[in-house]
């Protein structure tokens, strides 16, 4: 089975232009949790994950921290917000953005799930021949076309 | 000077630059110089391989080995932050008191264990308490890491020079707490009235919510209770070991690999996993530069060092000793101290071979490459760990931020060390 068959065809993306708070404005609005960011004639020129933008509130001793299990109240830290937030929200997605690593939309879906594999991701875009973006597969989607798969398998429908 | 002299310096400068200018990681450059040194040094006939391998100082070595196994196996229960929460809960949320609380109990396991695995693991837990509390975690974390590179001094195990130092002078570990711990307790007090009044105004704060930091439970940070019990019993054996070493005629790496040994063999250690996670290229970068400085010590260089300075040093043993500690301080505050003491061995132990008394010039090495840290962010590898960890918080600790506490205390403390040093001269004389 090929990507084009189960990947989202209507995606929300963003411009490379943008500047981070209306990135995230967009995320919010519609829940998603990836931005592809399309250049001039729907190139995809990058990807902006919401891990991306929460990266910058989180700071870096969480990371240091395997284990959080102790802390039932997070006191003050409940309304944190880096001093530095109106700065960064202006920046441009540009400054921020990933390399785009995506799939054609004729590959094949087991091809898009070693590749997000190995990049750690959970959604990716998906290009045409062109290099224009075509859509979004997420790890949700590759899933349930396996499951489906099974189900058609053994004969019988979803039920 | 002759040509192998003039080409092993030439050797030790660029490598030292190298280093220095982070160009290459400090252990590749090392290495890379050890080799050249010891390539000329074949070539040339001033350095044979049989002699690099006696240059290498396998005591420090062993003693820095088995203490990172040690720590890395407490690391994996989580007894630090275990103890950072328990103790920090004491403080009721007072931010002066939270400072003296967390202070000491970092100078205390880093003059037992290595300072940077004790910053790595108690500044995280530092900074959330402060942001739970809604307190700025600066004081916290600067005192943390001042007052814990000023502890350390204190024993033979405290920081990575007194390492170098008690073996090459083959100074015993209660040596070092005669000598040092005295003059370490003065300086590290002062250094505590310094940041409580240099942070008047942040320690005046009101913490917003005290209540959240009651909360937290400690015991669910502790991962492993049993093998936390049998980990503390081992380290405790080796530091009451430590204390009689030179008694029993044991080196302090055999104690420290043995406890080692003990403790993966009592704990059944998951030792792939934790052998991994030792920091080998700190112990590669202490054996290439151990290979490099033999080769300057073979060519001649540092003895022809040391009959310049060593009519002054036999003429003027305290002002000799006073221009080391205030040297050592300064190299150490701005550069890694470890190549200066490493260089620094071979020179007073020529001092020593030319009749010169050279107990009080290792006291005065330790006491400026340890107190000389705490005045730059780049002093000690605590210090970078502390100011990388602060990015992103509420208040990162800034170059400025730095240098208005840290200097204060640097300039204090080595006063302190250079008064007493002078007051107790004589003892100092003696090993």
């Amino acid at each position: 089975m090929n990507v084009c068959n189960a990947m989202k065809h209507n995606v929300i993306s963003a411009t490379p232009e943008m500047t981070v708070l209306e990135a995230a404005r967009l995320i919010v609005r519609h829940k998603v949790g990836a931005l592809p960011v399309v250049g001039d004639d729907k190139q995809l020129v990058g990807l902006l994950t919401i891990g991306n933008i929460l990266d910058i509130f989180i700071p870096n001793y969480f990371d240091q921290m395997e284990n959080m299990q102790f802390v039932h109240d997070f006191g003050a830290l409940e309304d944190f917000l880096p001093k530095d937030v109106p700065e960064i929200g202006s920046k441009t997605l540009q400054t921020l953005m990933r390399p785009p690593i995506s799939v054609s939309e004729d590959e094949s879906i087991l091809r898009a799930a070693t590749r997000m594999i190995r990049h750690e991701m959970v959604d990716l875009p998906v290009i045409n021949n062109a290099g224009q973006l075509a859509g979004l597969v997420s790890h949700v989607d590759i899933g349930t076309r396996f499951l489906q798969k099974w189900m058609e398998a053994r004969g019988g429908t979803l039920e | 000077m002759t040509a192998p002299q003039i080409i092993a310096s030439i050797i030790f400068l660029v490598t030292l630059a190298v280093i220095l200018s982070e160009l290459v990681h400090r252990t590749t450059a090392a290495l890379l110089g050890a080799i050249a040194m010891l390539l000329a040094g074949t070539f040339m006939h001033f350095y044979t391989q049989g002699e690099a391998i006696h240059a290498i100082d396998f005591n420090t070595l062993g003693l820095l080995l088995g203490m990172m196994i040690l720590v890395q196996l407490m690391e994996e229960t989580g007894f630090f932050q275990y103890l950072a929460i328990l103790t920090g809960k004491r403080s009721g949320g007072n931010p002066w008191l939270l400072l003296v609380i967390l202070g000491t109990t970092t100078t205390v396991l880093s003059m037992a264990l290595d300072n940077v695995t004790t910053i790595i693991l108690i500044a995280p837990v530092t900074i959330l308490i402060a942001d739970i509390l809604g307190i700025n975690p600066i004081p916290l974390l600067l005192a943390e890491a001042l007052l814990s590179d000023t502890g350390g001094v204190a024993t033979l195990i405290g920081d990575p020079p007194n390492v170098i130092i008690g073996s090459a002078a083959n100074f015993s570990f209660m040596d070092f707490v005669t000598h040092l711990a005295p003059i370490v307790v003065v300086a590290w007090l002062l250094a505590l009235i310094i940041l409580r009044y240099l942070f008047r105004k942040e320690l005046a704060q009101k913490p917003k919510d005290i209540e959240a930091l009651m909360r937290l439970n400690e015991k669910e940070a502790l991962k492993d209770p049993v093998t936390t019990r049998k980990l503390l019993i081992v380290l405790g054996g080796v530091i009451l070991l430590f204390f009689f070493h030179s008694q029993l005629h044991l080196q302090p790496a055999t104690i420290a690999l043995g406890g080692a040994a003990v403790a993966m063999f009592w704990t059944k250690a998951k030792v792939e996993k934790i052998l991994n996670r030792l920091e080998w290229g700190v112990l590669l970068f202490f054996l290439a530069l151990f290979a490099l400085v033999g080769g300057l010590e073979a060519s001649g260089t540092l003895s022809l060092l040391a009959s310049g300075i060593g009519d002054l040093a036999r003429e003027n043993l305290l002002v000799a000793s006073l221009a080391l500690l205030w040297v050592a301080a300064i190299v150490s505050a701005v550069v890694d101290n470890i190549p200066f003491t490493i260089a620094m061995v071979p020179l007073i132990q020529n001092l020593g071979a030319m009749g010169v008394n050279a107990s009080p010039l290792w006291w005065a090495l330790a006491l400026g490459a340890g107190f000389g840290g705490n005045g730059t962010p780049l002093g000690s590898t605590a210090n970078v760990v502390t100011v990388s960890l602060s990015e992103k918080t509420r208040a990162p600790i800034t170059m400025k931020i730095w240098l208005k506490n840290g200097l204060p205390v640097m300039l204090v403390t080595c006063l302190v060390a250079t008064l007493m040093f002078v007051l107790f001269f004589e003892w100092m004389q003696m090993p």
